[in-house]
């Protein structure tokens, strides 16, 4: 997909949607699991992101600054018998991104119903 | 653990393990520990709400078969192939071929027993292992129906084909 300069693909804005949504619901750092599930809950039970898809865009943010993330100290995991997670956060720019594609959004919708409604 | 689980988690495991290899060590265990991670947690969320075993391993065979494209365009972009890893996978694929074919000859004998005429393919593909042949079920035993000529005026009954 061809994307203009600072745009989201749709992908990227469901992740940040998603985070911002966790962060929200008190949930400062996420893991990749829970963005999957965040979005599939999100979709009336559309199947999760696919493995390769949803690591891919979440590097792409990272990247692109618009997310951080740190594995978690070794010793959780190995108290709670699980492998260890990368935690990530939605950063200062992430929330601005999203805020921007929420605005561009809005004003796109606004266009069209501008365009539909009638003379 | 069910056998449709183990194999779903064995398949993910192997593909992340195949596109991750040669790469810097840290980007390779970084998205290995990733998706492990994500396995983990996909399997308990799952069993947590009741699904069943098949169920779970069909959803991560799905969300492994769904993002094969992004693993491979996120693998290219990483780094180059390099020429030895396109010969290691030349050397598996002609590997997997022998096996292949090994096994297909194996479940072949297994069906039917090798002929007596004409070229033995068991003995081409094992040369060193000596044919068994399955034994044929004994044959029926013959009936012997004794038949009563009337030899007043009865015709004799014809000759067997």
């Amino acid at each position: 997909m061809r994307r203009k300069p600072g745009a989201l693909v749709p992908l990227e804005l469901a992740i940040c949607e998603a985070a911002a949504a966790l962060r929200a619901d008190g949930h400062d750092e996420f893991h990749g699991y829970q963005i999957a599930k965040t979005i599939g809950d999100g979709g009336n039970a559309r199947p999760l992101t696919a493995y390769g898809t949803l690591y891919r865009a979440l590097g792409r943010l990272e990247k692109m600054g618009l997310l951080h993330s740190r594995w978690e100290d070794p010793a959780i995991p190995a108290r709670e018998n699980r492998p260890g997670r990368r935690l990530y956060t939605l950063t200062a720019p992430g929330d601005a991104a999203l805020r921007e594609a929420r605005t561009a959004e809005a004003a796109a919708r606004r266009r069209t119903r501008r365009r539909l409604a009638p003379a | 653990m069910s056998p449709a689980l183990a194999a779903a988690l064995a398949i993910v495991r192997g593909w992340t393990r195949v596109y991750t290899a040669h790469l810097p060590p840290i980007m390779r265990d970084a998205r290995r520990a990733e998706i492990e991670s994500d396995l983990w947690e996909l399997h308990e969320d799952a069993r947590r709400h009741g699904a069943s075993p098949a169920g779970i391993a069909v959803h991560m065979l799905l969300r492994l078969v769904l993002g094969i494209v992004d693993d491979v365009v996120w693998r290219a972009e990483q780094a180059t192939l390099p020429m030895r890893l396109v010969q290691e996978a030349l050397w598996a694929s002609a590997a997997a071929s022998i096996v292949f074919v090994w096994w297909l000859a194996s479940a072949l004998q297994a069906v039917s027993p090798p002929h007596d005429e004409g070229i033995d393919v068991m003995r081409l593909l094992y040369p060193m292992r000596p044919v068994i042949s399955v034994p044929s079920p004994p044959a029926p035993p013959i009936q012997f129906v004794k038949l009563a000529h009337d030899c007043a005026g009865a015709p004799p009954p014809p000759p067997p084909p």
